[in-house]
Order: C-alpha cells, then structure tokens, then sequence
C-alpha cells in the first residue's frame, strides 16, 4: 500500500512485491534502531538497540515489548512451535523464556561478547530444552535427567563464532575463518571447510551468512561466494551400527553483481540480499534482491530488483535478512525499516494500474479475477475509476460503472448526485439510480435532479416528474418551477407545473394549466381519473377544449351522461362543426338521448359532408323527418339512401324501382324482395328486368331458388335478346335437376327407413310371452298357473311379463298392462328399443 | 560431548525420555477470532484467572496466553476482532487443535457480518477438519438469542466437513464456562 505509490514509477510489472510494514513496524523503526529479527509463521520479533524486542504481527501490530536487556540485541531465536525463544544482547546477557508464559526462564550473564543464543528447533517438545551459546567458543546447553543444565563446550580454537544455524538434527556454525556443520543428535562435527575469498574482502565487513534449504541442504555465502552443501548417508557397513552422514558440495559458484547480506531459500532457487558491486568495489546506495537459480558452477539471475524503498543504513552489515519459508514471505531489516518482500499478486497488480492511472483495466481485473483479490474491494477500486472518469469528463461510463459498485447502497448515491449536480450532470445517471418504491434514495437527490432538469433539460422535465412521482417533495419541485417561470416561460415547465399539481391534488389548477398550453393528454387523463371533481370546471370551458382537440373532446361529453344534450347543444351552437361532431359521438353512444331536431341536423350533415355514414345512420335513427331526409336525399342524388327511405316510407314499389332502374342492382332487388315476401313485388321485378336484357340474366341466375322460374320465362317477351341466355338457362336446368335428384334421394332414404322398422315391429309381434310357473296375477296377487284343471282361469299376458287373470282386469277394446301404462313414454320407448 | 554419542547412552535417554511421558501433560492449542467486542480477551482472563473486567481494551493483533487446566496445557492465540485484523485470522488458525469462534449473541446487528466472517474463514483450504466451537457469549443480556437461535442465525448447519460445537456462555456471570473448557479439554492430543 505505501510502496503503490514509490513503485509506479516503473513500468515493468516486479515478480515480487515490496512494502514496508507498517502500522507498529514502522513507529518502532522510526523511534528505535533494528538491530536483528527473528520470524515466525505468527509472529515476528524484532530486536532494537535500546535492548528491547517487540512481539509483531505479520500486519505490523505490535502484540507486546521485551525490556530484559539493557543494550543492543544481538541476536534473537524462536522455536518451530512459536513457544520459546533466546535473545542475547552486547552486555553478554542471554534470557530464555516463552512467548507466551513465564515458566522456564533462563538468564545467564558472560563476560565475553555473546554473538548469539540459539534454541533447539524443537526446544518445546525436547525433553534437554537444549541451546547453543556462541562467544568465542560453542557452549551446548542441555538438562539432564534432574532437570538441571549442563554446558558443554563443543567447538573452539578459531576465534568468535559468528553465526549459527540449526535445523532439527544438524546446526551451521560460522567462524571467520571457516563453517562448521554438526550432526547435533550426535553432538558431533560432520564437516568443517574454510573460506576462500579474497582477503582483501574483510570477514568483519563480509561475514558468512547461512540458511537452510531443506532439512538436509545448507547454504553458505561469503561475500559474493555461494556455496551449496548437501548432507548425505554413508553407506551403513551393519544394521546396527548408527546412520553417520557426510557433507558433499553441489555447487560452488561466484555472483556476477552482488555481495551477500543475507540468503534465504525460494523453493528451490536462492533469494540473495546484498549490496551492488560496482568495478570490483561495494555499492551500497542500493541494497538488492534477487533471486537465482543455482547450477554445479554457475548460477541463473531469475529476478533482480532494487528494493524499491529507500533504506537509510549505509552500513552493509546492517541488514539482515529472514524468510518465512511455508509462505515464501522474505523479511528484510534496515536499522530503520523492515521490508517485507513476496511475489506480487493481484492486489498488487491492482496497486500498479492505479498508481499508472489505468483504471479501467483494474476495473477488469477486479472483476474478471474476483476470487484472487482480498486486499481491494470493488467500491474502492470503483471509485477511483470513478473520479478519472469525472476529472477526464467521460460522463456517459458513470452510470454503468456505478450501477456495478454501488448496487442499492443509496448514501453512496446520494453523495455521487451532490457531486454531479456542481457540474449540472446528473442527468446521465438517471437510468441507473436506485427508482424504485422499495430502492430509492433520499427526497433531496431526486429534488436535485429535477432541479438540473428545470435549469438545463426543461423538454424531458415533464417525463421525469411523472416516473419519480412520490419519490420527491412535490411543492419543492414546483416552487423551484416558478421561481425559473419569472425568467423564461416554457410551456414544458408548464406542464411539469400542471402534473405536480395534479399530484398535490389540485386538480382544478392543473386543468387551467393544461388547458392553457392545450395539453389535451394530460386534460383527459386528468378528467379520466377525477370526474367528479373536475366536472363542472371543465364544462364552463368546454369551447377550449374543443379547441384543442374537438374530436376527443366531443367524445367526452358525448361519453358523460352527466352532461345535458340540450345544454351542450346550446353552448356549441355557435362552432357548428363542433356541435355536429358532439351529436354524433352522443348519437353513436345514446340515439335516444337526441331529439328529432338534433336528428335532423346529423342527417343533413351527413348529407351535406358525410354520405357514406348517411345510410347507417338512418338505419341506426327512428326519429329524423323522413320527408325533409328525402328532400336532402333526391337533391344530394343519393340513390341507396333515397331508396331506403322509400322503403321505410311504405312505397316499397318505388324503393324496388330506384333499385333496379338507378342502382342497376338485381342482388340487392332481389334481397330487398325476400325481406319483404310479397309476391307482387317479385312481380314488379320481373317486369322491370324484363325490359333490361343485361339484368334479366343476373335475375334467371338466382330467381330459381326463391320463386318458379317459369313465371319469369313466361313473362320474356318473344324475339328479345339476352346476353348468355344459354348459360343462365343451362344453370336453371341444373339448378331444377338438382331439386329432382333431391326428392328422388329422400324418397329412397325414407322408403328404406319404413322397411327396416316395419321389420323390427314384425319381429316383435313374433316374440313369444313367457308365463312361469310361479307368476302372480299382478292385480289380485294370486297365482296365474293353478294344479287344478278346474280352478283354472284365463290369462292375459303383456309383452312387459306382467300377467292378469281374466276377470281381474276391466275388459276394454283398449286393452293395457295397468303397471305399465303409468309410466311415461320415454320408458316406453326404452323397452321397446330393447 | 562424548557420553551423548554412545549409543547405550541415547538408549537410556530414550527410555528416560518414555518414562517422564507417561507423566507428561497433554497440550493444546486453541485460536480463538470472532468480531470486535464479542468478549475474546475476557473469555481468556476468565478462563485462566476466573477474573471477570468490565472495561477491556480492544486487542491489537493478537495476544498469547498460556493456560494449565488439570493436567492440559492450552495455549491459545487470541486475535484481535476489527475488521483490519481479520485477514490474519487463517494464520493463526493455521494447525491449531480447534478454532473458538466467539459471538456476541446480544448483538442482532453483528448476527450477520459474524456468519459471514466465519464461513469465510472455513472456506479456506488450510483450515479444513478443524473443529469449531461457536461460543454465543453474553447471555446474561435479556435480549441475547439462545444456542438454537445461535446456530440457526449462523447457518452452522451448513458446515458438514468438520467438526462443530455450539454453547451459549456467559463470561460475566461464569456460566457455562466449564462445560466449554470440557469440551476443549477433549480435543487436547495427546502428546
């Protein structure tokens, strides 16, 4: 986060990643001078010149602070477990003790400079609570079986023993002159080799720096010496004999550019902090990192960075460097800062498109790779791109990109609105915002809005008004409407004006204002809505509002009943086109509600202007003046019309005339013949066409179905010539063939008809009647069949199985089953259908 | 050193060493998260001191606190709860014995950044098969919702691959408090 902003300078997107850590970190760094670190996966300690060590976290909060030593700390080790640690400090003194309790606490005191105090790796679980104290000699502490420590000096002889490191069973130990590698199970030296630098690379200035690869592969760096050493097993001559180990050198190789301050691993390539070397001499204006991948004798530069942060200390042993090898999470301590370096991630990537302005592609990579982002969240970043779009006035990306981040979040909306509405842009938002009744915003945004709409978009006002209704303060809106009216009228404000009213319910308001920009929508919808209030005042203005639309309006009066014919009538009497059309929406809604004269006046309109609707009209009308309609009629020449109106005048033989002599139209004589079904006329028709040629055969073509043809041909009179005479005449030969072959068929079909049933009512009489032996006389329920012959009586059977004796039944002509003959006839007709 | 080399001398080592552990205590190691003012800290001082404080300090970072119970050591990584510690929760979860995840169960508001806080932390890979236990802490408050409520409100049914326990406690009025040091204690390994 602190180096975004250091790092953008360049371009090239780093592999890894810098910061300083910050928060705690850097207040102690800041007030305090490092002097040595030490790192666990939880947490981090870091050892000052004053004698104090800080208990950090991996953000950089501080967790607790140590004051056992009263100078600078020289060296600080923690356990694999995070449960203990060692410190050591200038003075001589050494302090054991848990992070996290106080029980096992150890203090010695040394004369002699102690360099450093290392724990067993597995110190929490050792049973020995073992450590090595290194001054000029190696001192190997461990408890014995009653709990007591004893030291033992392992290694001395070649001056102060620099540094160590110990991992689980083997420890590193670095003299300047030479490494020492011990198989610490044992307690035994696996290997010891020299250094073999130039000299005049000092060993004070360029001390031996270690670091363990895996359990069984050490690092080793001299100045700009790197050597890779693996432990091995010996060939074991016997089971029983123990696992003895050698150490064997994989690669030796010389750096190309840097002289080692500190190694560290990176899978299974090297990190390197160290200071550039420059013509053969020590840089140290800049400290480096790389990170190599080593070969037998040489090595590959895989990344080499400048810490691209600025570290105070010129002095090279100044710096230290730790790795937390699960994470690959590498700590670089400076007097005044601790930097920790990792591979960049997307978050990083993220930091470098902001820090270069590239807003967009950060939008996209914020969304397009959602799962790997945990430091940046999309509201952050959004509003970034935000503020680039607004500086750089890209206006019409806003509202998308805010729908995105901002969702329903209304105060974030509400802020943005303030915001656009200083550069009078709100308007490109107002698809996006939150409008609905359960997602909106505050009532001021919405005010604000309208408000750049009546300053700058009054045409659009009116729309926007309606969409928001009730999701602003109406009588704000329209004050701030009359105060821009005083400076410049606009019909559109006026209308926004007219609907806010209508919203605050002041109906008779809004109309004046419609009407008066002759806004017939917003009239009728008005009117549609609030009838009943608005029913007299639109009345007293109805000629304004034939003014505007006297077509929608007529109807709207006419729709109403609640309006007078006659009053209506009299107020239009002066605008006649108006009146007439008011009549005829009325006439078309409610004939009944006209009079004779309002009849009257429609049908001289119609027939002055509007023959087409004429006939439907008099069809539709009982009351028009049949006589002054038949004046118009003959003087306009409207022959159907003037026809239709001798038929309803009774003079069906004048009607017929006009049909076929002015019309021309045998069909339509020969329907108007049919409805009337009087012979006579059909008559009158034939003598009419008869003396037309060219409708007598349109007549012999249909007369045949309605009357006989041959009173038509009858009455043709000899030597008269009729266009295709011969197909009319085929077609009514046809036409009677048909006829015959019907009544031949139906004969057919009844006579089988006769046959079949006579048949069945055949078999039924053959049907014998079956009288057992047990039946009961069904009147005098005595038995029919007697065993004496003597009492024996005459039977009557019916077909329905029901017997009677003789002389228990009233003897008739008609003689019936007394059971059956009650029941209807429709059970009669089952049982016979049986 | 040459005693330490022999090999009949590591031998006896060793048996000292497996006759001192049937001695030896079990050991735990417990991180305890959950949001800011759920009680995390005042847990740790009534489980270790039985002292009960009104007026804590929120926890910077974490603290390390080291409790003998019986014959269980327990230790335990108590990670402060704001929202800008809450990215170093995995961390400290990382390998524990079990995860106690502390709710303010007076606290409708913080129901529910609390169930979102915890399942995004279950969701990491690291911390798979990790037992939880959910403490819904402050039930003496009249309005606090009950372990049902707790566990319904937490969706913790939807957690299958793991272990998962639910108590409501209070560490004012000290109630509850064994019967979560119970179950903790069962899930110390025997080391």
């Amino acid at each position: 986060m602190v180096s975004s902003h250091e790092s953008s300078e360049e371009d090239d997107e780093r592999a890894l990643h810098y910061e300083r850590l910050p928060y705690d970190a850097q207040i102690v760094l800041d007030t305090e001078v490092g002097s040595c670190i030490a790192v666990h996966d939880k947490f981090i300690l870091v050892g000052t010149l004053t004698g104090s060590i800080h208990i950090l976290d991996h953000q950089g909060n501080k967790t607790k602070t140590l004051t056992s030593h009263e100078t600078p700390v020289c060296h600080i080790s923690v356990d694999a477990k995070g449960e203990y640690m060692a410190s050591c400090s200038e003075n001589g003194s050494v302090f054991v003790h848990g992070t996290a309790s106080q029980d096992n606490n150890i203090a010695f005191s040394f004369e002699e400079l102690v360099h450093f105090c290392c724990l067993n790796p597995r110190f929490a679980t050792d049973s020995k609570r073992s450590f090595i104290i290194g001054t000029d000699k190696l001192m190997y502490y461990q408890k014995n079986f009653f709990n007591k420590y004893r030291m033992s000096v392992i290694f001395r002889g070649e001056g102060p023993i620099r540094t160590c490191s110990w991992q689980n069973r083997f420890a590193a130990f670095a003299t300047d002159l030479s490494v020492i590698v011990f198989d610490m199970s044992m307690c035994a030296v696996l290997c010891k080799f020299r250094r073999d630098q130039d000299p005049s690379l000092a060993p004070e200035l360029y001390p031996c720096h270690m670091a363990w690869m895996t359990d069984r592969q050490l690092l080793v760096g001299w100045a700009d010496r790197i050597n890779m050493c693996n432990i091995k097993e010996k060939m074991r001559r016997t089971h029983s004999s123990p696992t003895s180990f050698y150490l064997e050198i994989s690669s030796i190789f010389t750096t190309d550019d840097i002289y080692v301050c500190g190694l560290a691993p990176c899978g299974s390539n090297i990190a390197i902090l160290g200071t550039e070397k420059m013509d053969g001499r020590d840089n140290t204006s800049h400290m480096l990192f790389q990170l190599l991948e080593p070969h037998n004798k040489y090595c590959t530069q895989l990344s080499s960075d400048r810490i691209p942060l600025k570290m105070t200390s010129k002095l090279r042993t100044d710096f230290s460097l730790s790795c937390l090898t699960s994470e690959q999470r590498w700590f670089i301590l400076s007097p005044s800062e601790l930097v920790v370096a990792r591979p960049a991630d997307r978050d990083d990537h993220i930091d470098r498109l902001i820090g270069n302005e590239m807003y967009e592609e950060a939008m996209q990579v914020m969304v397009n790779c959602s799962s790997e982002i945990k430091r940046h969240s999309l509201l952050v970043v959004g509003k970034y791109y935000l503020n680039h779009l607004l500086d750089t006035e890209k206006y019409d990306q806003v509202g998308p990109l805010c729908q995105k981040i901002f969702g329903s979040q209304s105060a974030l909306w509400e802020e943005l609105i303030f915001n656009l509405a200083t550069r009078k842009k709100c308007h490109i938002i107002v698809n996006y915002i939150p409008q609905r009744k359960d997602k909106k915003l505050n009532l001021q945004s919405y005010e604000i809005m309208l408000n750049e709409y009546i300053q700058i978009l009054p045409a659009q006002l009116p729309a926007m008004v309606k969409r928001w209704k009730g999701l602003y303060d109406p009588r704000i809106v329209h004050g701030a409407i009359e105060e821009r009216l005083k400076y410049a009228p606009d019909e559109r404000l006026e209308e926004a004006v007219g609907l806010l009213l209508m919203y605050q319910e002041r109906y008779a308001e809004a109309l004046n204002i419609f009407i008066s920009i002759r806004a017939a929508k917003w009239v009728h919808e008005l009117l549609r809505d609030h009838f009943d209030i608005l029913k007299d005042d639109i009345f007293k203005r109805i000629l304004e509002l034939m003014d505007i639309d006297y077509k929608e309006a007529s109807n709207f009066f006419a729709k109403h009943d609640y309006y007078d014919v006659k009053e209506v009538s009299r107020r239009l009497n002066d605008r006649r086109e108006y009146l007439l059309e008011y009549l005829r929406c009325k006439f078309a809604r409610k004939p009944r509600a006209l009079d004779e004269g309002d009849h009257g006046q429609l049908v001289e309109y119609f027939a002055r202007h509007d023959p087409d609707s004429l006939l439907p009209f008099l069809r539709k009308s009982n009351k028009f003046p049949l006589e002054r309609a038949l004046h118009l009629c003959e003087e306009q020449g409207l022959v159907q019309e003037t026809a239709f109106l001798y038929e309803r005048m009774g003079n069906h033989r004048k009607a017929l005339t006009l049909i076929v002599t002015e019309l021309e139209d045998v069909e339509q004589a020969i329907t108007f013949c049919k409805e009337q079904a009087r012979d006579d006329l059909w008559q009158i028709l034939i003598d009419l066409c008869v003396s037309r040629p060219q409708l007598l055969n349109v007549l012999l073509n249909h007369i045949g179905n309605y009357i006989d043809p041959t009173m038509l041909i009858r009455a043709i009179p000899k030597g008269l010539e009729i266009p295709d005479l011969r197909d009319s005449l085929v077609r009514i030969i046809h036409d009677f063939k048909l006829q015959i072959a019907l009544r031949e068929s139906c004969q057919k079909i009844i006579l089988s008809n006769h046959r079949s049933l006579f048949e069945r009512h055949f078999n039924l009489r053959r049907k014998p009647i079956h009288v057992p032996a047990d039946s009961l006389c069904e009147s005098c329920n005595r038995p029919i069949v007697q065993r004496d012959a003597t009492r024996m009586m005459n039977v009557i059977a019916f077909a329905c199985e029901h017997n009677y004796h003789d002389a228990c039944v009233e003897k008739t002509d008609d003689l019936k089953c007394r059971i059956c003959f009650n029941k209807t006839k429709s059970n009669f007709f089952e049982y016979y259908n049986a | 050193m040459a005693g330490s080399s022999n090999p009949i001398m590591n031998a006896v080592n060793k048996l000292l060493d497996w006759i001192k552990s049937l001695f030896w205590k079990e050991e735990m190691e417990l991180t305890l998260v959950g949001l800011q003012y759920s009680g995390k800290t005042t847990f740790v001082n009534v489980i270790s001191s039985e002292k009960f404080s009104e007026d804590m300090i929120p926890t910077v970072g974490f603290n390390m606190r080291k409790i003998t119970k019986g014959n269980v050591t327990i230790k335990m990584w108590d990670i402060g709860g704001q929202p800008r510690f809450r990215s170093m929760w995995e961390r400290y979860c990382r390998g524990v014995n079990a995860i106690v995840y502390m709710v303010d169960a007076a606290d409708k508001e913080k129901i529910e950044p609390a169930r979102n806080e915890l399942h995004t932390l279950l969701d990491k890979p690291q911390l798979a098969g990790i037992p939880v236990l959910v403490l819904g802490n402050k039930r003496d408050l009249p309005e606090a919702l009950d372990e049902k409520a707790i566990i319904d409100q937490m969706n913790l049914g939807a957690i299958q691959d793991r272990e998962i326990c639910c108590f409501s406690i209070s560490c004012k009025e000290k109630e509850n408090i064994d019967i979560t040091l119970q179950w903790l204690i069962g899930h110390a390994k025997s080391h």
